[in-house]
């Protein structure tokens, strides 16, 4: 039981760093559009390969 | 099989005619198309890789217009690279002279069609970045201006056949955003702490009886840790608004919602606090940390709703065109050139041409034309102009290229001021006390009494417990129960209603369609499709044939915009007439009618037929060669489908219903008497519109109005409810509380059913809380409260709130 002691504090960090991974995960607008995404992954499962067609000129 | 593949269009699906196809190699199939221009779009889709986009959308596309079939930008889309616009709608962003700029998609039909534009661009050069929202339909573009420009992205999102125009990003909408992720984080800092305490407080939930002190303590004061910032930035909304309630309690005499929230907590977190550093009682904490995440989270989920309203500067900006064609040295020269309707002064002159919204206020000095006013002022008909005659932006010019004087731009034009009026009604809206609100208040002043009653009398008989009876009481009664009561019902009712066809912006509508009294309609565009269809060909010439009529008729008329022409075009496509090729080519006869060859086609007075008047009907042609008439065409504004289902649900429910129009009076009479309206008015301005409802309210009326036009838009800010069509102007949604999504008005039968059976829920699920904590409450009062017993009640009366409101989910 003596374990506690250590597990507990450890469970306030593990809070503290969830925190902060929420908190940068809003500030990066990533729960700005909830629908997108989910969207995309079924479209981009046969990506097509990125050609550039009326642009000659990049990458060249 | 292969037939049909080939008869419609393989880009926006219309049907094609044999002679006039393009057809087209892709991959390797050959496919057909109606126009240059969806030909060149498909070829550039493919041309990318990207056709999977065919096989995902969810419908065929629009048909886009001829120029597309170029790879040169259109002069309406140079201005953008003006300075004075440039500027208006990049920022800069980074070190390598990148700019930023935000556009908003147009003809967005489903994700597919989202997909295309972000693939499209990112294969764009010079593009650095593009980040999308599939919500909002924005897309914010970082671009090399070295490489590309503005004028040249919106272009590609034409190419691919979309339209895009820059959006400015005011400063409400940085604020929103801004809001809406403070809120957010708040909600998640709860939620965590909620989490976390609970499980802390797990062993005496369940009577763990042999934990040791030191144990609890470790607990307790872990709880604690977790509990502060809850209390501090989570809650801390809570408290501020609390204490500027308080503050301002001798203006008002009216204490918020917030003032008890933020007592019981105070109290709940001090005593906690207290029983923590004495070593004795209850310690409240999960309490806390659970209240506050669930008021944040209803909190977070009225303030989505709140948001997706637009505001009405944003709509306006939506309205009008953002280039225009300005006339230099009239009348010598002119010369033409496009430039940004900002930068347009009065005095100018401008020339519209048809198909265009006009950009400004002013008046007509050369080439007569018609002009739709019907999003303005209601008026059905497209209305001839004269030259001295007013133009107002916002209006449709439908017939020939007119030119006008402007007289006021921006600001000062009309339609901006029906958008100041429409402001100014969304703050003379009388709030509405929600149901819920009233039962809380009640609930929260009883709770109190009781607590600090039963704390007297604790006093009175052991002082030492008088303080932990307190905190019980105010804790045990945890309003789970009760903040879940309205919250649940609506979201389930919410989503069955967005089902139905009908998109709620602000919360109240559910509650108010219960209250309503008096229902205010709009003729043109609500009760009506606005639209002429055709109703019936008379006099016809013996020796012709119904269709042959029709189908010449048609064929004069191809390529007019005229509301009339469409009709017969859409009357002929019906009735799939092949249409006769005329030998001479037609010409426009203003104000008359058109002519080829012998064949005339237009107006009674020109053709010299007998116009045999019928009051309502939208207005009549007539065809005619060189021997006199050949047939007369009636035509009819259609009646809103579903509009009887709807009307007879109304008139059930003992609402009256008005019919207030801008049209003139004598049409506005015959619909009225035709659905079986009692009260109407017609020939109403804006003004008028708001004024009539005023009365009502006035007169103690709950008023629930449904409109679509920019006329409307201050009379749906006004109504304690009001629904706004979904076709309508843009100005319209920014007043309503909701908007129909369904074309027909029948889901609006159904939702007034929907609307009872939620109240009733809401009754159900709070009277379930009363007797929850009728039940509780004296138990806590009296010190029997057991933790264990508290958590099971809890969770129980919880679930059977949610399960219940669960059941309006199914319509």
């Amino acid at each position: 039981m003596e374990s506690l002691f250590l597990l507990i504090p450890i469970s306030l960090l593990l809070v503290g760093f969830l925190v902060w991974i929420l908190n940068w995960s809003i500030k990066s607008g990533q729960f700005d559009d909830l629908d997108g995404p989910g969207q995309a992954i079924l479209m981009d499962d046969d990506l097509p390969k990125a050609d550039k067609v009326h642009d000659p000129a990049q990458k060249a | 099989m292969s037939k049909s593949l080939n008869s419609i269009c393989y880009h926006c699906g219309s049907s094609l005619l044999p002679n006039e196809a393009y057809s087209v190699d892709l991959n390797g199939v050959s496919r057909s198309f109606c126009c240059a221009g969806c030909m060149a779009i498909a070829q550039t889709i493919h041309g990318e890789g990207l056709e999977v986009f065919y096989a995902r959308r969810a419908q065929s596309s629009d048909k886009p217009s001829a120029y597309l079939a170029s790879d040169q930008i259109p002069a309406k889309l140079l201005p953008y690279d003006d300075p004075s616009l440039l500027g208006r709608f990049t920022r800069p962003v980074g070190d390598e002279g990148d700019l930023e700029t935000t556009l908003r998609l147009e003809k967005i039909r489903c994700a597919a069609c989202v997909w295309l534009c972000e693939q499209h661009l990112r294969r764009s050069p010079g593009v650095q970045d593009v980040q999308i929202n599939y919500v909002t339909q924005k897309v914010k573009i970082i671009f090399s201006p070295k490489q590309v420009s503005l004028a040249r992205l919106l272009f590609e999102i034409e190419r691919i056949g979309y339209e895009a125009w820059p959006f400015e990003p005011s400063l409400s909408v940085e604020r929103s955003k801004k809001e809406k992720r403070q809120l957010l984080t708040r909600l998640g800092v709860a939620l965590l702490g909620m989490m976390q305490v609970m499980m802390y407080a797990w062993p005496s939930y369940v009577g763990a009886n042999d934990i040791t002190v030191e144990y609890d303590l470790l607990l307790g004061w872990t709880s604690w840790v977790l509990t502060v910032p809850v209390m501090l930035y989570s809650a801390g909304p809570i408290f501020q608004a609390a204490w500027r309630s308080v503050q301002s309690f001798r203006q008002t005499h009216m204490l918020g919602m917030d003032v008890p929230i933020a007592l019981a907590l105070a109290l709940a977190f001090i005593a906690g606090t207290i029983n923590l550093v004495t070593g004795s009682g209850q310690s409240y904490f999960d309490s806390i940390t659970m209240f506050v995440a669930f008021i944040l989270a209803a909190r977070y989920v009225e303030l989505l709703a709140r948001q997706d309203a637009q505001g009405g500067a944003e709509a306006l900006a939506k309205q009008l065109p953002a280039t225009c064609e300005r006339v230099l040295n009239y009348p010598q020269a002119q010369q033409i050139e496009l430039v940004p309707v900002v930068n347009c002064m009065p005095g100018e002159i401008l020339r519209v041409s048809p198909g265009e919204v006009v950009p400004a206020d002013g008046m007509l000095i050369a080439c007569e034309s018609s002009v739709d006013e019907s999003l303005l002022t209601g008026e059905s008909k497209p209305i001839d102009k004269k030259i001295g005659d007013r133009i107002y932006a916002g209006t449709h010019n439908i017939l020939n290229p007119l030119i006008m004087r402007i007289d006021a731009v921006g600001q000062s034009t009309r339609i901006a001021g029906i958008a100041s009026l429409l402001d100014q009604a969304l703050l003379a809206k009388p709030l509405m006390v929600s149901l819920a609100e009233k039962w809380a208040g009640y609930f929260v002043g009883f709770l109190l009494l009781c607590a600090f009653l039963s704390s007297a009398i604790w006093l009175y008989i052991d002082p030492s417990k008088a303080w932990t009876v307190l905190v019980a009481v105010l804790v045990a009664s945890c309003p789970c129960a009760l903040s879940l009561a309205v919250p649940t019902a609506m979201a389930a009712a919410q989503g069955a209603v967005t089902r139905l066809g009908l998109l709620i912006v602000r919360g109240h509508v559910m509650e108010g369609l219960v209250k309503a009294s008096d229902l205010v309609l709009d003729k043109t565009g609500t009760l009506t499709m606005g639209q002429p269809e055709l109703k019936e060909i008379v006099n016809l010439r013996s020796g012709y044939r119904r269709e042959e009529a029709l189908a010449l008729a048609t064929a004069l008329e191809g390529g007019q915009r005229h509301p009339l022409a469409l009709s017969l075009l859409r009357a002929a496509e019906l009735e799939n007439l092949s249409l006769p090729v005329l030998s001479e080519p037609v010409i426009n006869q203003l104000g008359k009618g058109l002519s080829s060859g012998a064949y005339r086609l237009g107006s009674s007075n020109w053709i010299g037929a007998h116009q045999d008047l019928q009051t309502g009907q939208y207005g009549q042609v007539h065809l005619a060669d060189e021997q006199g008439l050949i047939a007369s065409f009636i035509f009819l504004d259609t009646p809103r489908v579903g509009l009887q289902d709807f009307l007879s649900a109304v008139r059930a429910r003992n609402i009256t219903v008005h019919l207030v129009s801008g049209d003139d009076p004598a049409t506005v009479a015959w619909w009225a008497q035709k659905v079986g309206i009692e009260s109407y008015q017609g020939g109403c301005t804006p003004e008028d519109k708001y004024n009539y409802i005023e009365r009502l309210q006035s007169s103690g009326r709950f008023v629930w109005a449904i409109g679509d036009g920019v006329n409307d838009a201050p009379l749906l800010a006004r109504a304690d409810i009001s629904i706004a069509v979904g076709a309508g102007a843009p100005l319209a949604s920014a007043g309503a509380d909701a908007i129909l999504t369904a074309s027909s008005l029948t889901p609006l039968a159904k939702i007034l059913l929907l609307a009872d059976k939620t109240q009733m829920v809401i009754k159900e699920n709070l009277m379930w809380a009363l007797i929850y904590n009728l039940v509780a409450i004296p138990a806590a009062m009296m010190g029997l409260v057991n933790p264990w017993i508290a958590g099971v009640g809890m969770s129980l009366s919880s679930l059977a709130v949610t399960l219940n409101a669960w059941r309006l989910r199914k319509v």
